[in-house]
């Protein structure tokens, strides 16, 4: 922002608004990854709880000898 | 920074305004950077490494279920160490865990492997146990139990049958 005088504080405004917006939009969608791993690992958790449950369930009946 | 170039100069009053602003918004970044994306960027690794481990302990249900699907023996069964013989295609199947990291072999096994082929499955472990349920002498299941290092609390168990369901 060259200017023989000076520069207006319009265009220093816009510029920071500008920067804030960026920054807001990076950590934005970095917490958005966040949130997803999140939710991920929830669903993950909870499906290895119900197969664990269902081999639980399979090894017994391979067991039992009245199945 | 914006070049202030002015050969008239400029006055200390603009001088004073970009400075303040300029300060502001430096405080604010480094203000989010510290509270909002280093706690994000590592709960973000965090959540990865719990992901890869719950991957691994998908792969070795997927062995484990491909074992028992085919007539199969035994040939190490240790707290860290399994080890089992596919009869049909005549190749043995290991996993183990070992300094901090779980792997998976695939070769010949005869007091030792003589032809193999290891991968890494998992890293940044703490703790790897295999537990063997049995009932009657007869194997009936195997559970996979990992403690990951970014979060001893959150261990991963994984309990897989070794036989069947008969229809």
């Amino acid at each position: 922002m060259r200017a023989k005088n000076g520069f207006l504080l319009v265009e220093l405004m816009i510029g920071l608004t500008i920067s804030i917006f960026f920054i807001l939009i990076i950590t934005h969608y970095i917490i958005e990854v966040k949130i997803t791993q999140q939710q991920a690992i929830k669903t993950i958790e909870a499906l290895s709880l119900s197969r664990n449950q269902r081999e639980k369930i399979v090894a017994q009946k391979s067991n039992d000898p009245y199945e | 920074m914006i070049p202030m170039n002015n050969k008239n100069g400029f006055s200390l009053i603009s001088f004073l305004l970009y400075l303040m602003l300029f300060s502001m918004v430096a405080f604010f970044t480094a203000h989010i950077i510290t509270s909002l994306l280093l706690p994000t960027l590592s709960a973000t690794r965090h959540y990865k490494s719990l992901i890869a481990l719950h991957i691994a302990s998908d792969l070795f249900v997927r062995d484990i279920r491909i074992m028992r699907n085919k007539p199969h023996s035994w040939k190490v069964m240790a707290l860290h160490e399994l080890i089992w013989h596919i009869d049909d295609d005549n190749y043995d199947v290991g996993w183990h865990y070992r300094n901090n990291r779980l792997e998976r072999t695939e070769g010949l096994y005869s007091q030792g492997w003589k032809q193999r082929k290891a991968s890494v499955v998992a890293t940044g472990i703490n703790q790897g146990t295999f537990t063997i349920e049995s009932h009657n002498n007869h194997i009936i299941g195997i559970e996979m139990t990992l403690i990951p290092a970014v979060d001893p609390k959150k261990t991963i168990k994984c309990y897989v049958a070794t036989q069947k369901q008969e229809k």
